[in-house]
């Protein structure tokens, strides 16, 4: 039998029932104030874009990526998402695959191309165009093909494993690149075999360690000395400086801030070096000295981080003039390089070209596309 | 502009009610219509006058039909004609110009011939609902339905209504006709929606935006494999349905914040055991606007079998074109109907006359089926609409192909390379708690039958007996539990906004629409 309850615990019940059921309510007004009050004390609410056109709406646009990016919900809001993306799931944004005790890799290395073959075939039609307009003039042309940072440390990818349709690429391309004729060495291979010795990659960083750089710089000496191509020769010295920490690229995509301290991710440390001439050529007063290599490529080479340039002088004992570009991809930089007053006034007598192996088969990569391709999450800029 | 977006929530929203509820009623039309227009010329100010336009010559047409309704009905059925043309036209050309192009050159190239250059028309997102309400004033008005709007600004108003302006619910006129006139605003109505627009918002943000990753990998290989194409469809469906169902939610969430009630627009559409039953529960906004203004105008059932099973697949035709200027669409539409067709069919042969309706309508309920058996419709329904689903979302004919071939194992089996790295344990998880509150939530709602909110106007309940009081108490405690339940939808939603944040850009799906 139901005992009959008093109007007091009635009461209490019914109140007890409206708090919880107005709480939706009570708290939409308090997140809208809040919302409100945050809105009004972002700078970036005040700000009208002035370049932007109004009828198109480009300029609502730029305003509202203007105000979402100065929030000040927004840097907290992304460590704390990243945090409890990264902890529970071992994961970070798109971009990113997290792997083994803090690496970290481009996802862009696994991607899958439906059209590669056609791609691959364009880039190396473009390659053999350069190859005979280089010919023509009497220069060498030697392609140092950066290999994924994936296909060197795959023991480190964790739960991923790196596709079959990557793992075959790198060999398909050097045997492509080297049936055109082209100085090209085998430098997956040499990493592979020093990579227990030394750092072939940064573990938070797409890129390759001033070590990984230096092993490249000594397979394409050797190479080159196969090939017996000789440069004019001059004293290079390579020599280190001090380390110094370093945050990788791919730390962007694990935005993690304040809680980085309690996670595997880790700075790198990076030796630096500094590379001086001992001894200059040997020319006559009146000879016109030009550099007898040029270097074209990405950030592998226009970063001095890398020192992949100073590691060519000091292996070809010969001076490099840098004409690479970050954040153009591989073949933009030669296009440029190829138009340039430099090279129609300096003609060198070797271009080494730098290409990692994954913007084979991807689409021209520009800042322009690269922003569009992928909104507004982090990009990757070789 | 969007709802699931930092500018929204924290700008455009607390604006819009501030100004709202500061201004006395009689301002506020033209302050629902101020806001409407600035919510959608934030896409493109230069279509505002396109929407503007649409208003304008539907007021205009309104006005002529009420006019002349009763002393020259000719009249106004030639006024009717024109308005409803009108809106057709506009739609047709801003949405199918290229697709007719299109089409008719892969006719003239193949027959040797040189195709013509593209019109590049820019698609005005939302037209689809707006020409659909446009046109629906004016027919509420032909058939008496309703009373032409008091002034050109609720008209406006009713026709630009942001929340519902990109993805809908697609709303009558004869629904919200009264509630511009007279509407009440109370803190229970302001609380109910706070509530339905946090869960669309959770439905969205949580759900849809993390398994969207799932389906759009698995809808970018060219050669799928059974457990890519399965995998990839399942997600579709999931987003699909979240994402849509998440706008509608938020949309009437919104609609009661200013005391409007719109009507429902999803039932749970994937527990369906029919294809009927499901158009029932899906888009039902969109259904019964096909019904009422294409499929009843056809005859509908009342001209013989064949003839019901032709409107029936017109209706589905016109109703997938209506999704997309693209032949896959009406591929998915030809789908439906067919089923539909197909559906009604099958009853009336096994089932007779006296079982007709109830049966073509599926209206079989689960205590008289055996469990087996609705378990079975289920699945089969879900299977069909799945299958259609492939259609909607691919790209291209041999897209849709490439999965079905998928699907069969033609591609082989397991997960592919292309797609394993790209499986994320979150989207998995979202996906499965998705499935879960799809096929769980029905359920909960049937075992909850909730008392009624007690209102500040009347606080005491009139309870009769003892007994019933103290059955009313156990009972309130349960409902109590029950809402406490509901109440997690407050850190969900606060968890959605974390995210929100944090992350890129989220559009709607049926933004381009």
């Amino acid at each position: 039998m139901i005992e009959p309850v008093s109007e007091q615990m009635l009461a209490r019940t019914r109140f007890k029932f409206q708090l919880i059921t107005w709480l939706p309510g009570a708290f939409m007004l308090l997140f809208l104030a809040a919302g409100l009050l945050m809105s009004l004390l972002n700078t970036a609410t005040y700000r009208l874009p002035s370049e932007e056109k109004l009828w198109d709406g480009s300029m609502a646009a730029a305003y509202q990526a203007d105000f979402e990016d100065n929030i000040a919900l927004r840097p907290w809001a992304l460590e704390t998402w990243t945090w409890l993306s990264y902890s529970l799931f071992q994961e970070g944004q798109p971009g990113v695959l997290i792997g083994d005790a803090g690496w970290l890799f481009t996802s862009e290395e696994f991607h899958y191309h439906p059209n590669e073959a056609e791609i691959i075939a364009q880039r190396l039609a473009y390659v053999a165009e350069v190859q005979t307009l280089l010919a023509e003039q009497g220069i060498a042309l030697a392609i140092v093909l950066v290999p994924a940072k994936a296909r060197i440390y795959y023991r480190r990818l964790g739960r991923y494993h790196y596709p079959s349709y990557a793992q075959v690429r790198y060999a398909q391309l050097l045997e492509a690149i080297q049936a055109l004729g082209i100085i090209a060495p085998d430098i997956a291979e040499a990493m592979q075999q020093d990579k227990e010795a030394q750092p072939m990659f940064l573990q938070t960083d797409s890129h390759w360690t001033p070590q990984g750089a230096q092993v490249a710089a000594a397979a394409l000496a050797s190479s080159l000395t196969q090939a017996e191509l000789r440069l004019p020769q001059e004293r290079f010295v390579r020599e280190y400086q001090a380390s110094r920490r370093y945050p990788g690229d791919l730390l962007r995509f694990v935005p993690l801030g304040r809680w980085q301290k309690a996670s595997s991710l880790r700075r790198d440390t990076i030796p630096v070096y500094q590379t001086r001439r001992t001894e200059a050529r040997n020319v006559g007063l009146f000879d016109e000295v030009t550099i007898p290599v040029s270097l074209v490529g990405t950030s592998y080479s226009a970063d001095d981080a890398w020192h992949f340039a100073g590691a060519l002088q000091a292996s070809l004992q010969s001076d490099v003039l840098n004409m690479a570009l970050p954040a153009r991809g591989p073949f933009e930089p030669m296009r440029a390089y190829l138009a340039s007053d430099t090279f129609s006034q300096s003609p060198p007598q070797l271009v080494v070209w730098e290409i990692p192996e994954r913007y084979f088969p991807m689409a021209e990569i520009t800042p322009d596309n690269a922003k569009a391709n992928g909104g507004n999450a982090p990009q990757l800029l070789p | 502009m969007v709802f699931s977006t930092t500018l929204f929530v924290f700008l455009f929203l607390p604006l819009f009610l501030l100004g709202y509820y500061l201004l006395p009623f009689r301002w506020r039309s033209a302050w629902i219509l101020l806001a409407s227009y600035a919510f959608y010329g934030w896409w493109r100010v230069d279509f505002l006058a396109l929407i503007i336009l649409t208003s304008l010559w539907t007021d205009f047409f309104g006005r002529i039909i009420a006019r002349s309704l009763r002393t020259k009905p000719q009249q106004a059925r030639l006024a009717l004609g024109l308005g409803v043309a009108l809106n057709l036209l506009t739609l047709a050309y801003f949405k199918y110009a290229d697709f007719g192009i299109d089409s008719l050159n892969a006719i003239v190239e193949l027959l040797g011939g040189s195709g013509f250059g593209n019109a590049n028309v820019i698609l005005p997102i939302g037209i689809s609902f707006y020409i659909f309400q446009a046109s629906s004033y004016l027919i509420d008005i032909y058939r008496q339905d309703a009373r032409p709007a008091d002034n050109i600004l609720d008209l406006a108003a009713y026709i630009a209504l942001f929340p519902q302006l990109i993805a809908g619910p697609i709303l009558r006129y004869k629904t919200l006709s009264q509630q511009f006139r007279r509407r009440s605003h109370s803190f229970a109505a302001f609380n109910e929606g706070s509530l339905r627009f946090m869960t669309g918002f959770c439905k969205k943000v949580l759900i849809a935006d993390s398994v969207a990753p799932l389906a759009n990998a698995s809808f970018a290989l060219a050669a799928p494999s059974m457990a890519d194409a399965w995998l990839g469809t399942l997600a579709y469906s999931v987003q699909l349905y979240f994402d849509f169902s998440g706008y509608s939610d938020m949309a009437i969430g919104l609609g009661l914040m200013m005391g409007f009630r719109f009507p429902e627009n999803f039932d749970h559409p994937y527990i369906s055991k029919s294809i009927s039953e499901f158009w029932r529960r899906w888009h039902i906004s969109l259904s019964t606007w096909l019904r009422d203004y294409l499929y009843v105008p056809l005859g509908g059932n009342r001209l013989g079998r064949r003839r019901t099973y032709v409107n029936l697949l017109l209706v589905m035709l016109l109703g997938g074109l209506w999704h997309g200027a693209a032949w896959t669409f009406v591929l998915w539409g030809a789908w439906h109907g067919l089923m539909l067709a197909l559906e009604r069919h099958y009853h009336e042969n096994q089932q007779g006359n006296a079982t007709q309706g109830n049966a073509a309508q599926g209206n079989t309920t689960r205590n008289q089926l055996p469990r087996w058996l609705a378990v079975w419709q289920t699945a089969r329904t879900m299977l069909i609409v799945m299958l259609g689903w492939v259609t909607f979302r691919a790209v291209d004919f041999s897209g849709a192909m490439a999965v079905y071939a998928g699907m069969l194992g033609l591609q082989g089996l397991a997960i592919s390379e292309a797609l394993a790295w790209q499986l994320s344990y979150f989207s998995l998880l979202m996906l499965g708690l998705a499935l879960l509150l799809i096929y769980l939530s029905p359920w909960l709602r049937r075992c909850w039958q909730p008392l009624p909110s007690p209102s500040l106007s009347s606080p005491s309940t009139p309870w009769q007996t003892a007994s019933e009081t103290s059955v009313a108490a156990v009972s309130g405690g349960m409902s109590g539990w029950l809402a406490t339940l509901e109440l997690l939808i407050i850190p969900l939603f606060a968890l959605s906004v974390l995210r929100l944040a944090a992350n890129t850009f989220s559009p709607f799906l049926y933004f381009q629409f």
